[in-house]
């Protein structure tokens, strides 16, 4: 499948850096055009009881990581383990 | 075990596994190249050969079953152009990945079974093709076709979104909930931008999820306390009481062959049980969250995966 195809783009097979009911953090400065569901979003609330247990937090790149003198690079995406 | 290091909830199934002594291997895929080494041939009808993990070991023929949960992007060496590391990237998608992912061996779940899993759209024509109810759900970028589908369904509509998105400004984070909307009020330009779900909204007495592994169901009422979490229980963990309970043997047959449709070991399933006492289908999240649940109602999720996962044995 080309990593091009826009329904099942590579992030969407493995690895699964964008898995499903993951929360993707998008980094973001609103143009003078939304999509409207993007407009029905409200500031997060502090982490509930299940984030006591669920503490798992990645960083992924929207393209390769790459190590530079053993430090590793990231630009775009936190995963933050919220569900769906 | 393919899962980031840092996942309790991936700690809790191998600690579960380990009680059984099996045999296990944990990596994550961002270990390939820079700290995993692969060697494999084609051997009539199936790959084989060994990933190399520091002192571990992957045969993939010793292989019975992968849990595979949300592990990370490859992690390539320095020096690389940012072109070169894209090449490199999808390269090893395929090259890794395919030899990899073609292992037939039990997976909770498969990557590319996850993947088709995800469209909500496919989620809601399967769930009634398997006999669960569903609302009614218009998928558009036309307010016009919106309000018309409002007055058809003559009481609240929602709005919800297709995937999980945070977006971050630099100062605060947002997430988008399943959010009541007025119709009238919906900006036909940003209604236009792209596509949006909506939703009849259907009463509650109270939230189910079904955490299915294999095909035992184990399901937690939740119970909403305050206005945004009887909306979406995910808008305020903090007002959410939580329940054991038994699904109908309806909705268990329901989910089973959900699953069965497609291929999937182990979902995570949201129902509305209507104040009738009806139950309906919402979302199926094949990669969903549950050790949460297991903490609060004492569900055994991570001991059932590792019953199922080291048995080897598709459920189905």
């Amino acid at each position: 499948m080309a990593t091009s195809d826009p329904l099942y783009p590579a992030t969407m097979l493995l690895p699964m850096g964008a898995p499903g009911g993951v929360r993707m953090l998008v980094p973001d400065t609103p143009g003078v055009l939304r999509p409207y569901a993007a407009t029905l979003g409200v500031p997060s609330r502090p982490d509930g009881k299940k984030h006591d247990t669920t503490a798992t937090k990645s960083t992924y790149q929207t393209n390769s990581e790459t190590i530079n003198d053993g430090t590793r690079s990231t630009d775009s995406v936190v995963d933050t383990d919220v569900d769906d | 075990m393919v899962t980031a290091p840092n996942d309790p909830t991936a700690d809790e199934v191998e600690i579960e596994l380990r009680k059984r002594s099996s045999a296990i291997v944990r990596f994550d895929t961002g270990d390939f190249p820079t700290g995993m080494s692969m060697a494999v041939r084609n051997d009539s009808t199936r790959w084989r050969g060994q990933l190399v993990i520091g002192s571990d070991v992957v045969d993939l023929d010793a292989v019975r079953s992968v849990y595979y949960r949300r592990p990370s992007r490859f992690v390539l060496p320095s020096g690389l152009s940012a072109g070169d590391a894209a090449f490199a990237s999808t390269e090893a998608r395929l090259g890794f990945g395919g030899p990899f992912s073609s292992s037939p061996v039990l997976w909770v779940n498969h990557p590319a079974k996850v993947a088709h899993a995800e469209y909500k759209s496919t989620q809601l024509t399967t769930a009634a093709a398997v006999g669960l109810s569903v609302p009614r759900t218009l998928i558009n970028n036309d307010v016009k076709a919106l309000r018309a589908f409002a007055a058809e369904v003559d009481g609240p509509v929602v709005c919800k979104t297709f995937s999980s998105l945070m977006l971050n400004d630099g100062e605060t984070m947002e997430s988008v909930f399943t959010t009541i909307v007025d119709p009238a009020t919906v900006d036909p330009r940003q209604f236009a931008v792209t596509a949006h779900l909506v939703q009849e909204w259907v009463p509650k007495a109270f939230d189910a999820r079904v955490t299915m592994v294999g095909r035992q169901p184990l399901t937690t009422a939740i119970h909403a306390c305050s206005d945004a979490a009887r909306v979406d229980w995910r808008a305020d963990y903090q007002a959410l009481r939580y329940e054991r309970i038994e699904p109908p043997p309806d909705v268990v047959e329901g989910v089973r062959r959900y699953l069965t449709a497609f291929g999937l070991n182990y979902g995570t399933f949201d129902f509305v049980v209507e104040p009738s006492g009806a139950w309906i289908f919402l979302e199926c999240n094949p990669n969903g969250q549950w050790l949460w649940l297991e903490h609060e109602v004492g569900l055994p999720i991570a001991a059932a995966l590792a019953d199922l996962l080291s048995s080897g044995i598709s459920p189905w």
